[in-house]
């Protein structure tokens, strides 16, 4: 039952290019790009429980590195893109292993730092990043010389969308097999209760800092294509709210969930399209349903901070400050 | 030195409107352990209120200034007890409140006032000469006032009733309550007040530089530097380290980049935060 709904799933966005108008594609390859750096965003948010609030700017260092490398050395996007996103996981690596050592609020605001600190290095890095101005005419990939692969021209919209989708359905079939292994339960232990957790043997900080980098991995994948379909870079498009943004779809669609990703993706095309609104409304409907969802879904309410920085139940609002912990650094 | 002099004296301006902002910020997270990001909308509202009541209504400037702070005062009683109430047994759900008030804010004021850069009237244009020192006479006025207001506001929280019981509530929330203090009404009160000093910020700022939806983000940016910096939840460590920190930022932007000058408060912040997570002068509230 369950493999006939994904495959129905993977044939219907197969399929879809055809069904919806062609002004629609491009959002298609948007909402797919976006909804790998989602589905990555999904592991060390939704199933560890880390509050990462640096995803877009993973995507947009992944962005910038490619442009520049096929731009200015004349790499090829096929060795471009794979040399950024091994970086980008080794940096991702770095990071993880010095700031996962806070948890809760702590790393929230700690990441938040992170994700300025990248806006001012590409908006102000000029001989490299060219500012504000950003980088313009960046190729799509080039066409491959053996012989079946060169009828695929990349610079064609409906190919690169084929070639997001791939790229879509292998980060969830990643995820899906992730959580599978005992590394995946492992870390919907260290959500469910870090301390707990340490005390079972897990290697809290290790699976953290592998949860990061995932994260951090699929999130350069997303800006790789981004960077490649869109042709052109600002530092605009990687700023704080950007990343706050899918902290938003990720709840919105359900956090921890496979699908949860997909679902806040699509809506968060979808639904703006239908309602023809502009864009100041769907923010502040946003922010709305957000903060209503925070406040009022019980299960979300709870379950979502539990998810987020381990069990807290028993505690009451009377309680809270009398017992939280001042900090709450490394153990 | 004439520049040095000037850069100082800038440095010390841009402290005293930091410590406004970094205060609000600080108490959010002594009384309720809660990291609003939402602060630097209060601060844009402020701005707004009194760019409003100034260039619309023709309202002098200090009672448009007192006024703005009433309505963003208001404003922020109505938030606190609409959203941040429910979220004070789970400070991240707080965080995760602060970041959808962003939205709506931010947004709800490129709706009702327009994209464009505004600025408020100063209440000073001239300038004065202080030893071949030219200084802006509304920079000094900020600083005079926002000092006033500093000191003013420390006073409250070290002598009157309900300024102890806030200090007993950031210590302990459940033996205040003990003590018969309500624990509701005294964050309430907080939250207010921050919101207020962040309404006074947010008008110094406009009288200063410019008025626009996101002009809130960077002085929170130093406010969230500024109480990891002071320790957070510390009243007096964010004092201290507001001033440090406005004097490193404008000595920066005068003789380095202030660009880059940012990035090296964040890393600073970052490491701060890491390796001295009580902050520097971490003491009580």
């Amino acid at each position: 039952m369950k493999a006939i709904g994904i495959a129905a799933a993977v044939l219907l966005s197969a399929v879809l290019p055809f069904i919806v108008p062609a002004y629609y594609l491009h959002m298609l390859v948007l909402t797919g790009i976006y909804c790998i750096a989602v589905t990555g965003l999904n592991v060390a948010m939704g199933y560890t429980g880390l509050a990462a609030l640096c995803q877009a700017s993973f995507m947009g260092i992944a962005a910038y590195a490619s442009a520049l490398l096929t731009l200015r050395l004349g790499l090829s996007f096929w060795l471009a893109a794979p040399l950024t996103v091994v970086s980008v996981a080794l940096l991702s690596a770095l990071l993880g292993v010095i700031t996962l050592r806070l948890v809760s609020h702590y790393f929230a605001v700690c990441t938040f730092g992170l994700s300025e600190i990248a806006f001012i290095v590409f908006n102000n890095w000029i001989s490299v990043t060219n500012g504000p101005g950003g980088i313009q005419d960046v190729q799509p990939p080039a066409r491959s010389t053996t012989y079946p692969l060169s009828l695929i021209d990349l610079s064609e919209r409906l190919h690169y969308y084929y070639f997001v989708l791939i790229l879509l359905v292998a980060s969830i079939a990643f995820v899906v097999w992730l959580m599978r292994t005992r590394t995946g339960a492992a870390l919907v232990a260290i959500r469910e209760d870090q301390e707990l957790a340490q005390a079972q043997g897990i290697h809290v900080m290790r699976y953290k800092v592998y949860a990061f980098v995932t994260s951090a991995v699929m999130a350069a994948i997303a800006g790789c294509l981004y960077a490649h379909y869109l042709r052109f870079l600002t530092p605009e498009m990687f700023t704080i709210m950007e990343s706050l943004s899918m902290v938003i779809v990720l709840l919105i669609g359900g956090a921890g969930t496979i699908v949860g990703p997909i679902l806040g993706s699509a809506i968060n095309v979808v639904v703006p399209e239908i309602l023809n609104v502009v864009p100041e409304h769907r923010m502040i409907a946003y922010g709305l349903f957000f903060i209503v969802f925070i406040i009022f879904v019980p299960g979300g309410l709870i379950g979502l901070s539990r998810r987020i920085f381990g069990d807290r139940s028993g505690r009451t609002a009377q309680s809270a400050g009398a017992t939280r912990a001042p900090v709450a650094a490394s153990r | 030195m004439i520049q040095l002099i000037q850069q100082l004296v800038n440095g010390l301006v841009m402290g005293s409107i930091y410590g406004l902002v970094a205060l609000g910020v600080t108490m959010s997270f002594g009384l309720m352990g809660i990291v609003n990001f939402a602060h630097g909308a209060f601060v844009m509202a402020g701005a707004f209120a009194a760019f409003y009541l100034t260039t619309l209504y023709g309202i002098p400037f200090l009672l448009a200034a007192a006024a703005s702070m009433g309505i963003v005062g208001a404003l922020g009683f109505l938030v606190e007890r609409y959203s941040f109430r429910f979220a004070r047994h789970e400070p991240i759900n707080g965080l995760m409140i602060s970041i959808g008030l962003i939205y709506v804010m931010e947004n709800a004021a490129i709706l009702l006032f327009g994209p464009e850069n505004k600025a408020i009237q100063p209440l000073f244009s001239g300038t004065i000469e202080v030893g071949g020192v030219v200084l802006a006479t509304q920079r000094i006025f900020v600083f005079v006032a926002s000092s006033l207001l500093l000191a003013f506001f420390y006073l409250y929280v070290k002598k009157t009733k309900s300024g102890k019981s806030m200090r007993a509530v950031a210590e302990n929330a459940f033996a205040a309550q003990l003590m018969g203090i309500s624990i509701d009404r005294i964050i309430g009160l907080a939250f207010v007040i921050g919101c207020v000093l962040a309404a006074a910020a947010g008008v110094a700022l406009g009288s200063l530089f410019v008025v626009t939806a996101h002009m809130g983000a960077a002085p929170l940016m130093k406010a969230f530097v500024i109480i990891t910096l002071g320790g957070f939840g510390s009243i007096r460590g964010a004092f201290v380290a507001a001033f440090i920190i406005g004097l490193v930022d404008s000595l920066a932007a005068g003789y380095v980049s202030s660009a880059w000058a940012d990035i090296f408060g964040y890393v600073v912040f970052i490491l701060i935060l890491i390796f001295k997570p009580k902050g520097i002068f971490g003491e009580g509230t």
